[in-house]
């Protein structure tokens, strides 16, 4: 499997902190793989996350990523003075896009979602759940290879929560994008992903794969 | 069959709206002129107080009323310039907000009329009357939305910072799409805190001869601030209470044209 994602010796302290947030993470994510990152609050996986994105710099060790790459935030992140359409072409008009362009592959992605019906609505119109699919429609309107989510569905009603995991499988199913998702929720890292890294005081405790998420289910 | 889609249908102005805004813009550049053309006028022929305080027209009231507003309006935009860079400085670290928050916090606790009668004598040597009026107002109503602006810059959530990293919104392109936007419901009360220190400081901004040894109230500047100072010192009461009344409409009129509407525009700018 080609890796598309690796990270060797990675450590992050941060100013005035003696303790280190990350302590020599290794990793390899595959191509086209649902890679799920678990573990307590405070645990590092955050950090991780942002250290691999580029929004923290590590202390030492090396990150091979692609240059483009795209993330759902856990609030969504939709900027409130945006319309639906506004905010879902927001990356691609930064980008530099024509507008015909971005607004056009903004719309492809609402459909995706079934947000067709709401493209001049606000965000404040939108229930908890919407919002959180014009996040994975601004997201997946960038195109890139490598798709980063960092605790999705953490703030979502539990039937909500259910339809957008049922969507997010289809989505990576249909586009054949590497996924890397943050949760603090095993029940839902097993029912998504390939491979589940436990995380554990700055370190990945241990990496499992589909075949064996019942050593994992025992730990709940 | 594939479906193209004309966007420039979608977001096209209707005609009577684009009319509209084309007159409402046709009026506002003339209002703009005619009040630059004065404040021109007062920069070229300084301090002229050519009203005589015993025979005050209604039509002078005006004419104090146009020269106030542009007074303030200018303080007010170079104050909206000024703290736009002054805010993301003091934000731009913790360490840089360590040292510049509790240094700005100093100044402007000190008085307006503390030390800055020796700058404004400054203004006055140049024969810059106007200046001086302007400065005055400008440092009573920089702080209230320089610290507002600071207050917004803290309270842009951690998620949208970390979204305009990731689609690679920098420099003046994040400024503009994401800070701005973001701090515009703090701009809004910023500014009508700052027009009130504004209001609050006219009469000492207008009535320069306070500020020049042995001065007297020719050396003014003719406005509002002024009238009311003259009007109290000869007891010419109704010229006060007139150009009370002008400012008071003033501040109404503001109040429900501008104010109001930018509250009500700036609920859609904020985060939940």
């Amino acid at each position: 499997m080609t890796s598309v994602i690796s990270i060797v010796n990675l450590t992050k302290k941060y100013h005035g902190q003696s303790k280190l947030s990350l302590k020599d993470v290794n990793l390899e994510i595959n191509q086209g793989e649902f890679f799920c990152l678990i573990g307590p609050s405070g645990c590092g996986k955050s950090t991780l996350l942002k250290t691999i994105i580029g929004i923290e710099k590590p202390t030492s060790g090396q990150i091979h990523r692609p240059e483009d790459i795209t993330m759902v935030f856990q609030s969504g992140a939709l900027l409130p003075w945006l319309n639906v359409l506004d905010n879902t072409s927001f990356g691609l008009k930064m980008k530099g896009l024509p507008e015909i362009q971005y607004r056009q592959t903004a719309e492809k992605y609402l459909e995706m979602v079934g947000l067709s019906q709401f493209l001049k609505k606000s965000p404040r119109e939108l229930s908890g759940g919407q919002r959180q699919r014009v996040g994975i429609a601004r997201a997946l309107s960038m195109e890139t290879e490598v798709l980063f989510l960092d605790e999705p569905f953490s703030a979502l009603d539990p039937v909500t929560t259910e339809e957008l995991h049922k969507d997010l499988i289809k989505i990576w199913k249909d586009t054949g994008k590497t996924i890397i998702m943050i949760s603090h929720s095993i029940q839902e890292a097993v029912e998504l992903a390939d491979r589940i890294a436990v995380m554990k005081e700055g370190e990945i405790e241990k990496i499992v794969d589909r075949a064996n998420f019942k050593e994992i289910l025992d730990m709940v | 069959m594939s479906t193209v889609k004309h966007y420039h249908h979608h977001y096209h102005l209707s005609y009577t709206t684009s009319l509209r805004r084309h007159l409402s813009a046709i009026i506002l550049a003339i209002i703009a002129v005619i009040l630059l053309s004065l404040v021109g006028f007062s920069f070229v022929f300084p301090a002229k107080n050519v009203i005589n305080i015993n025979d005050v027209s209604p039509l002078a009231l005006l004419f104090a009323s146009i020269f106030t507003l542009s007074r303030l309006t200018i303080a007010y935009f170079a104050c909206l310039f000024l703290s736009i860079p002054l805010a993301l400085l003091i934000t731009l670290n913790p360490r840089v907000e360590r040292v510049l928050l509790p240094f700005f916090d100093i100044i402007q606790s000190i008085p307006i009329l503390a030390f800055f009668p020796l700058i404004v004598l400054i203004f006055i040597r140049i024969n810059f009357y106007e200046g001086a009026a302007i400065f005055v107002l400008i440092m009573s109503m920089v702080w209230a939305l320089t610290f507002s602006m600071v207050g917004g810059l803290k309270t842009i959530p951690e998620d949208v910072k970390s979204a305009a990293f990731v689609f690679k919104v920098t420099g003046f392109k994040k400024l503009r799409y994401i800070t701005l936007p973001s701090i515009f419901p703090y701009i809004v009360t910023g500014s009508l805190l700052s027009w009130g220190a504004g209001w609050n400081i006219l009469i000492v901004a207008e009535v320069l001869h306070t500020y020049i040894p042995g001065g007297t109230s020719s050396q003014d500047l003719f406005g509002l601030g002024s009238l009311l100072v003259n009007a109290t010192y000869h007891g010419r009461n109704l010229v006060f209470i007139a150009s009370l009344a002008c400012m008071i409409i003033l501040i109404g009129l503001l109040n429900f044209f501008v104010w109001q509407k930018l509250l009500h525009k700036a609920e859609s700018f904020k985060y939940d």
